[in-house]
C-alpha cells in the first residue's frame, strides 16, 4: 500500500514534467520542419508558469470548478495507471474529466468557446469509443483489464498491430493535431482564438495545459505497455508514434467534423473487427 | 403475518386509490395520499427488514378469495379495454384484447386444473423491485402534489381531475407490488394488463386529442405483449402443468421452455418499448411529468426488465440468450443515436430510458453472474436517477413553458436550485463514480469477449457522453453580468427533488453495501457463483475492479481548490465578459450558437424506419434461437 501511494506520487510529479518537454520537443521540431528557429525547448514551462501568475480573468464561476475537475481528473488517471489499475476505469475517469472541460467552454456565452467545445464534443466521440475498443482488445489478448495483468504479457504489440495505429490515431485527436485539431488548433501561434480554450484564461488556462500534459503522458503509456517486456524499448515506441504524429501534424490540413467522425469511427471498427479476428488467428 | 404483510402492499395501494376518488377537498385528499404513500413507504422498509428471503409465503384463507377477485378481474379488465377500444376508434387494441379474450377463456375454464399454489415468491429481486416502487414511487407521487396544482391551473382543467389522477397512480402502485409479489403467473398476468391499463389512462389524463391518440398506441402495443405473456404461460402450463413460479423456476428438463420463454421475453420488449415498440413510449411524454417520471421510466417500464430477469436462469446458456444480448445491445445503441439528434428534453430522456433499458437487456442476455448482477444495479441506480431527471425537466417546465435545451441556456441564473439538481441528476446518470457507470464499466467488462456486444456499448456509451455533456452546458451557462433571479420551490416538489437527489448520491456512495446486502443474495439465489465481490467502494472480478471512493476525493478536492480560488478572486480577479472579437458584448440577446444534432448523421425519421426494420429481423431471430 505505501509502495504504491509512492509510486502514485512520484508519478504524478513525474508525469507533467515528461509532458511538458514533449511539448517543447514537438514545438521545436515543427519549427524546424517549418523552417523556423522556434522557441526554446523549455517554453511550455516558462509559458505555464507566466500563466499561473497572469491576472485572473474569469467569465462565471463554473468556468474554475471545470478547469480544477479536469486537471484532477488527469492526475487521478495518470496516477491509478501507475499504480497498475483497471484499464477501462481509467479511461472513464479520464472522460469525467474531459466532460467538465467541455461544460466549462459551453457555459461561457462566447461563441467561439462554444462552438469550440461543440467540436472538441465531435472530437471525443471519434476517439473515446477507440480507446474502449483499445482496452477491449486487450482483453481478449491477455483476459483481463488490469495492468497489472495485462504486462505480463511482453509483446502485446504483435498481438495489436492495428491497435496500436489507433492509439495513434487517438493521440493525433487528442492532441488536437491536423488533420484534427477542430476544437483548437494544438500551437498558440497557428490561430488567433483558440477555439474550445478561448474564454479559458490566465492560471486556469495553465491548469488545463498541465491536464493536457498529463494526458498526452497517459495515451504514451498506453502505446508503451504494448512492449511491457522491456519497457525502454515501449517508451521508444511510444515516442515514435509522437515523431510521427507531429509530422503527420505538419503536413496534413485541417478537415471537417464530417470527415472526421466517418473517418475515424470506420478506420477503428474495421481495425478492431480485424485486429481480433487477428487474435484469434494466431491461436 | 408475514404473508398479510404482503398482502396488504398490494391490496392497500389499490383501497387507498379508490377511496381517493371520492375526496373532493384538495387539502382532506392531500392529507389522505400523503398518509397513505406514508404507509406504503413504511410497509417496503418494514418487509426489507422482516421477511426472510429467499421464500414462498401464503396466507390460505385469503388466497381463494384473491383468486376469484382476480379472475373476474381479468375479465372485467378485458371488457373495458373492449369498451375503450369502441370509444376511441382503435380497432388494433379491439383485436389484442380479443386475442387474449379467447385464449384466457378457453384456459381458464377448460384447460386450467385448480390447484392452490403458493401466493407470493419473495427474493431480493422482488424486495429491491418494491423498494423503488414504493420509494421512488411515493416521491414521485409528492411531487405530483405541487405539479398537478400547476398544471390544472394552466390548462384551466375544472372541476379538478386529481382524484382519478392519484387514484390511478395509487391503484398502479399496487400493481407494481402485485406484479413483483405473485407466486401465481395468472396473478401477475393480471397486474401486467392492470399497469396497461394504468398507462393508457395516465396518458390520456389531459384528454387532448394527441393525448387520446398516443395512449391509445401506448394500449395496443402494451395489449400486444399481454397477449403474448399470456400465451406464454399457457405453453408453460401445457408443457409443464404448473403456473406457480416457484416450479417454474425449478424445472429441470428445459426442453420445451424456449419458446414460452421467447413469449415472454416479447411482452418484456414491448412493456420496456425495445425497438420498434419505442413508439409508444416517445408519445407518452404528452402526459403530465410525474407520470413519465414513474411509469415510463422508473417503474412500469422496468416490469419488463423484472420478468426477464426472473426468468433468466431458465434460458442461461441458450442461443436465444445470445441473440436476446445482441438485441438489446442494438437497441441500446439504435436509441442513443436517436437521442443525439433530439434537442426536446423529454423526448432526450425517453430515449435514454429505452436505450438504458436495452442495455439491461443485454446484459440479461448475456447472462453470466457479473452481467446480472449488473443488470440489476443498473436497474436500480437508473430508477432514482432517471425519475429525477424527468421531475426536474417538469419543474423546468412550468417555470420557462419549454422543454428545449436549447431554452434551457443560462437557465442556473433564473433557476439555480433546479439547474443544480439537474447538473447533479446528469452527472449521476453519466460520469464516474456514479452508479449508472460503475455498472455501464461492469457490463463492458463482461461483455469483453463478446465483440460485437462490446463494441456496440463502446459507441453507445460515447453518444451518451455527448447528449448529455451539452445539456449540461447549456443549463450552467451564464456570466457575471446575467441577470440572476432566485427561485421558489414549492415544498412538496422540493421535498421530493431534494431526497431524489440525496439517495442518488448515497446509493452510488454505498454501492458496495448496496451490491453485499440485496444484489450478491440475489445471484446466488438464481444458482450462480458469485464473480463479482464488493469491499469498502471497489468492485472487483478476476478481470479487473473499480474503485469509486479516489473518485469522489477528486472531485471533493476540486470543489474545495474551486471555492478557495473563487472566494479569492472575488477580491482580484477581473469580471469580464466572454471574448466576442471586439464587438460589443450584449448579454440578453447576444449570440445564439445552437448544440450540433448531427442531422445529416442521423434523421429522425429516417432513421427510425431503418432502425425497425432491423429490430423487427432481430426479434426474428431471437425466435430462431427459441425454435432450434
Amino acid at each position: 500500500m505505501i509502495k504504491e501511494i509512492g509510486i502514485f506520487i512520484v508519478a504524478v510529479i513525474l508525469a507533467p514534467l515528461i509532458g511538458g518537454f514533449l511539448s517543447g520537443i514537438d514545438r521545436k521540431l515543427t519549427a524546424f520542419i517549418q523552417g523556423r528557429y522556434g522557441p526554446p525547448i523549455w517554453q511550455p514551462f516558462y509559458d505555464v508558469i507566466k500563466l499561473l501568475y497572469k491576472q485572473r480573468l474569469l467569465v462565471n464561476d463554473f468556468q474554475v470548478f471545470s478547469a480544477y475537475m479536469y486537471l484532477l481528473s488527469a492526475i487521478l488517471s495518470v496516477g491509478l495507471f501507475a499504480i497498475k489499475g483497471d484499464l477501462l476505469m481509467i479511461l472513464f475517469i479520464m472522460s469525467l474529466g474531459l466532460v467538465f472541460y467541455i461544460a466549462g467552454a459551453l457555459s461561457t456565452k462566447s461563441p467561439y468557446s462554444q462552438v469550440g467545445a461543440q467540436r472538441e464534443l465531435m472530437q471525443m466521440l471519434a476517439y473515446e469509443p477507440m480507446l474502449i475498443f483499445f482496452a477491449i482488445a486487450v482483453y481478449n489478448v491477455t483476459g483481463s483489464f488490469n495492468l497489472a495483468q495485462i504486462m505480463t504479457h511482453g509483446k502485446l504489440l504483435l498481438d495489436l498491430p492495428l491497435m496500436f495505429i489507433l492509439l495513434g490515431l487517438v493521440l493525433t485527436i487528442k492532441l488536437k493535431k491536423s488533420p484534427f485539431d477542430l476544437s483548437a488548433s494544438e500551437h498558440a501561434h497557428q490561430e488567433l482564438v483558440r477555439g474550445i480554450l478561448t474564454d479559458y484564461s490566465g492560471p486556469y488556462l495553465a491548469l488545463i495545459h498541465i491536464a493536457d500534459w498529463y494526458e498526452l503522458v497517459l495515451i504514451l503509456a498506453m502505446i508503451a505497455i504494448l512492449w511491457s517486456q522491456n519497457l525502454v524499448i515501449g517508451a521508444l515506441i511510444a515516442l515514435a508514434t509522437f515523431f510521427v504524429d507531429i509530422v503527420i501534424d505538419n503536413i496534413t490540413a485541417r478537415m471537417t467534423v464530417k470527415w472526421m467522425l466517418a473517418f475515424s469511427w470506420s478506420i477503428s471498427i474495421l481495425f478492431t473487427i480485424v485486429n481480433i479476428a487477428y487474435i484469434y488467428f494466431r491461436r | 403475518m408475514q404473508s398479510n404483510l404482503l398482502l396488504l402492499s398490494i391490496i392497500f395501494p389499490i383501497i387507498a386509490g379508490i377511496i381517493v376518488l371520492f375526496l373532493r377537498q384538495s387539502s382532506i385528499r392531500k392529507a389522505f395520499i400523503a398518509t397513505s404513500l406514508g404507509v406504503i413507504v413504511l410497509l417496503s422498509l418494514i418487509m426489507l427488514a422482516t421477511l426472510k428471503v429467499p421464500d414462498i409465503f401464503n396466507s390460505p384463507a385469503y388466497y381463494n378469495g384473491m383468486d376469484v377477485a382476480i379472475k373476474i378481474g381479468d375479465f372485467a379488465l378485458l371488457l373495458y379495454v373492449l369498451y375503450i377500444s369502441f370509444k376511441i376508434k382503435e380497432w388494433r387494441a379491439t383485436f389484442f384484447a380479443v386475442l387474449q379474450l379467447v385464449p384466457l377463456i378457453y384456459f381458464e375454464f377448460f384447460m386450467l386444473k385448480e390447484h392452490e399454489v403458493a401466493m407470493f415468491l419473495v427474493d431480493e429481486l422482488s424486495i429491491i423491485m418494491n423498494l423503488i416502487i414504493s420509494i421512488v414511487g411515493s416521491l414521485i407521487a409528492l411531487y405530483a402534489f405541487g405539479y398537478m396544482d400547476h398544471h390544472e391551473e394552466e390548462k384551466h382543467v375544472s372541476p379538478t381531475r386529481q382524484p382519478r389522477f392519484f387514484a390511478i397512480i395509487l391503484i398502479f402502485l399496487g400493481a407494481m407490488n402485485g406484479v413483483v409479489f405473485s407466486n401465481n403467473l395468472m396473478w401477475m398476468y393480471f397486474f401486467w394488463e392492470v399497469t396497461t391499463l394504468s398507462s393508457f389512462m395516465l396518458i390520456s389524463h389531459d384528454q387532448t386529442e394527441e393525448a387520446i391518440r398516443n395512449a391509445a398506441r401506448a394500449l395496443w402495443i402494451n395489449m400486444m405483449g399481454g397477449v403474448t405473456l399470456l400465451l406464454g404461460i399457457i405453453f408453460i402450463y401445457t408443457n409443464y402443468n404448473t403456473i406457480s413460479l416457484v416450479d417454474v423456476l425449478s424445472i429441470k428438463d428445459t426442453e420445451h421452455i424456449l419458446l414460452p420463454m421467447f413469449f415472454i421475453a416479447f411482452a418484456a420488449f414491448t412493456k420496456s418499448a425495445q425497438l420498434p415498440f419505442q413508439s409508444w413510449l416517445l408519445g407518452a411524454m404528452v402526459a403530465p411529468t410525474p407520470v413519465s417520471a414513474l411509469l415510463h421510466s422508473s417503474t412500469m417500464v422496468k416490469a419488463g426488465i423484472y420478468v426477464l430477469l426472473r426468468f433468466s436462469p431458465l434460458f442461461r446458456n441458450t442461443l436465444l440468450s445470445d441473440f436476446i444480448a445482441i438485441y438489446g445491445a442494438f437497441t441500446f445503441l439504435a436509441t442513443a443515436f436517436l437521442a443525439i439528434s433530439q434537442s426536446n428534453a423529454k423526448r432526450i430522456l425517453a430515449y435514454s430510458t429505452v436505450s438504458n433499458l436495452g442495455l439491461m437487456i443485454a446484459s440479461i442476455g448475456i447472462n453470466t453472474s457479473s452481467a446480472i448482477a449488473a443488470a440489476i444495479l443498473l436497474l436500480i441506480f437508473h430508477a432514482v436517477s432517471k425519475a429525477l431527471l424527468f421531475l426536474c425537466v417538469g419543474t423546468i417546465e412550468q417555470h420557462i413553458g419549454s422543454r428545449d435545451i436549447e431554452d434551457m441556456k443560462g437557465l442556473v441564473n433564473r433557476m439555480p436550485v433546479t439547474a443544480t439538481i439537474t447538473f447533479i441528476g446528469i452527472l449521476t446518470i453519466m460520469a464516474a463514480p456514479f452508479g449508472m457507470l460503475v455498472s455501464k464499466w461492469l457490463i463492458i467488462e463482461v461483455a469483453a469477449n463478446q465483440i460485437w456486444i462490446s463494441g456496440i456499448l463502446a459507441i453507445g456509451s460515447a453518444l451518451t457522453v455527448l447528449y448529455y455533456t451539452r445539456w449540461i452546458g447549456n443549463l450552467l451557462s451564464g456570466t457575471y453580468f446575467s441577470k440572476r433571479s432566485g427561485e421558489h420551490i414549492n415544498t412538496a416538489i422540493g421535498i421530493s427533488l431534494y431526497s431524489l437527489t440525496a439517495i442518488a448520491i448515497v446509493l452510488s456512495f454505498t454501492i458496495s453495501t448496496l451490491y453485499n446486502m440485496l444484489v450478491m443474495p440475489q445471484i446466488l439465489n438464481m444458482k450462480m457463483d458469485v464473480a463479482l465481490k464488493a469491499v469498502k467502494g471497489y468492485l472487483y472480478t478476476s478481470n479487473g475492479g473499480f474503485t469509486i471512493y479516489p473518485i469522489f476525493i477528486t472531485i471533493g478536492i476540486a470543489i474545495v481548490l474551486s471555492l478557495i480560488s473563487i472566494r479569492k478572486s472575488t477580491r482580484i480577479a477581473v469580471k469580464t465578459t466572454p471574448y466576442t472579437a471586439g464587438l460589443t458584448y450584449a448579454e440578453e440577446d447576444g449570440y445564439d450558437v445552437r448544440n450540433y444534432y448531427l442531422t445529416t448523421f442521423a434523421t429522425e425519421g429516417i432513421l427510425t424506419k431503418y432502425f425497425n426494420y432491423i429490430s423487427v429481423v432481430l426479434i426474428a431471430v431471437i425466435l430462431g434461437g427459441a425454435i432450434l
